[in-house]
């Protein structure tokens, strides 16, 4: 019976934080497959520990933790066939659609960050940790994060920027 | 807060933030997945605990435990529960006729349909909706969107080389979906699909008196826009079902400009 109420609480938080969870894998791996992977796998980690998650002061905040581990820990598997190239989009046509264009800059300037800065940015920017937070979550220092964060950031704009003009 | 922070927090909100994905799949996955470890774990510790019954009973044989102490401590602490979360509204299980409504649903405007069937068996995770078109432009085609299981992770399908392969490539939906988009002459026609084989839909275009792409009913733009509507799979709305009864009524035509399904749609998720 405990192991089925364990299980029904699971499902009910984890229903509920999992969009939460993929947008946050979406702009960390820029790849909808690969973030639908890293939440199934962040996902599986937290049913694993539920009693250690349910505990937690905010269960939520460990979610985002262990998806941030695992996306960091992740390697990719290649795929033999599955190369996108660059100029694909074009052909299958975004123009007519703002939103679609946009993501798919931002994913492209995010890939040329490196995954710890992707991450830092993610946090700070998209999830809205404090610095001291994303140190912990990251396991480093509150000025390394600090650091890399200020570096990131105008690497990310500048990446942004013909596509900013374009606009 | 400078310009910088405020560009990028903007951009992520604009681009992920009204994103939604199939929850009910995921989360049933994640803790299939979790019960499989568990299962990995408790094997381990099998092992780990016959190991140290082992240990216990070789030390045993020479003096006391020295584990004595630290085996009443093994045991997981009860904790509260966990707070109370509301579910959010699921995809449920496309029908026939569900499939056949968020195709509809996903046509670009001024796009006539003329004839329409389904086929498949939802309980095998296969069906088809089958549509004659009349595109924006007045081109007629043949529409087959299939929604079937999604290729599991890291598999994935090559082009094949036949010789009336005009062009087949991967490419990257606007969703972020990869799919592999291919086109090839057929009967004096040209057949367009595009396989999103991640999110278990193909689709595919015969214009039967096409001599170019420019002649095709619909053009490859809104064939993608189809494959990446999440409303179009083995799973869509409770509304999309709904609709999708009518049109099993006598004589019922699909409206010319359809409904196109926007954030209040229904989708499950926030």
């Amino acid at each position: 019976v405990r192991h089925s109420q364990h299980a029904g609480e699971f499902t009910e938080f984890a229903s509920v934080v999992a969009p939460r969870l993929f947008r946050s894998a979406l702009l960390l791996c820029g790849d909808w497959q690969l973030a639908e992977d890293l939440v199934q796998i962040a996902l599986a980690k937290l049913f694993l520990a539920w009693r250690r998650v349910s505990g937690a002061d905010s269960p939520e905040a460990y979610a985002h933790g262990v998806l941030t581990k695992t996306f960091l820990s992740h390697k990719r598997v290649r795929r033999n066939a599955e190369t996108p190239a660059a100029d694909v989009t074009e052909a299958i046509g975004t123009n007519d659609d703002e939103t679609a264009a946009a993501r798919i800059d931002l994913f492209v300037a995010l890939a040329r960050l490196d995954k710890i800065d992707r991450a830092i940015v993610v946090l700070r920017y998209w999830e809205d940790a404090s610095v001291a937070e994303t140190a912990r979550r990251l396991g480093m220092s509150e000025g390394a994060v600090r650091t890399r964060s200020s570096r990131a950031l105008p690497k990310l704009r500048a990446a942004l920027a013909p596509a900013e003009e374009a606009r | 807060m400078d310009s910088t922070e405020t560009l990028i927090r903007d951009r992520f909100e604009a681009a992920v933030a009204t994103l939604d994905l199939d929850v009910v799949s995921l989360v049933a996955h994640g803790s299939s997945d979790g019960r499989r470890m568990q299962r990995r774990r408790r094997l381990v510790q099998c092992g780990a605990i016959s190991l140290a019954a082992m240990l216990v009973a070789v030390v045993g044989i020479g003096g006391s435990s020295p584990l004595g102490g630290v085996l009443g401590n093994l045991g997981p602490a009860d904790r509260s529960p966990a707070t109370i979360y509301s579910i959010p509204a699921p995809l449920v299980p496309a029908t026939r006729g569900g499939l056949l409504a968020a195709v509809v649903a996903a046509l670009p405007p001024n796009t006539a349909v003329d004839s329409f069937s389904s086929s498949g068996d939802p309980a095998r995770h296969t069906i088809s909706a089958r549509l004659s078109i009349r595109g924006p432009g007045g081109y007629l085609g043949e529409l087959v969107v299939t929604a079937r299981r999604p290729l599991p992770p890291g598999t994935a399908e090559g082009c094949d080389q036949p010789a009336n392969l005009l062009f087949c490539r991967d490419v990257l939906l606007p969703s972020g979906h990869r799919a592999f988009a291919s086109a090839y002459t057929d009967n004096g026609g040209i057949s367009l699909g595009v396989d999103a084989l991640r999110k278990g839909v193909f689709i595919e275009e015969k214009a039967a008196g096409a001599a170019s792409a420019h002649e095709l009913a619909l053009p490859p733009r809104a064939i993608a826009r189809i494959a990446w509507n999440p409303l179009v799979g083995l799973r869509t709305t409770q509304r999309m079902i709904d609709r999708g009864k009518t049109f099993a009524r006598p004589g019922y035509a699909p409206p010319i400009t359809p409904i196109t399904p926007g954030p209040s749609s229904g989708v499950a998720g926030h």
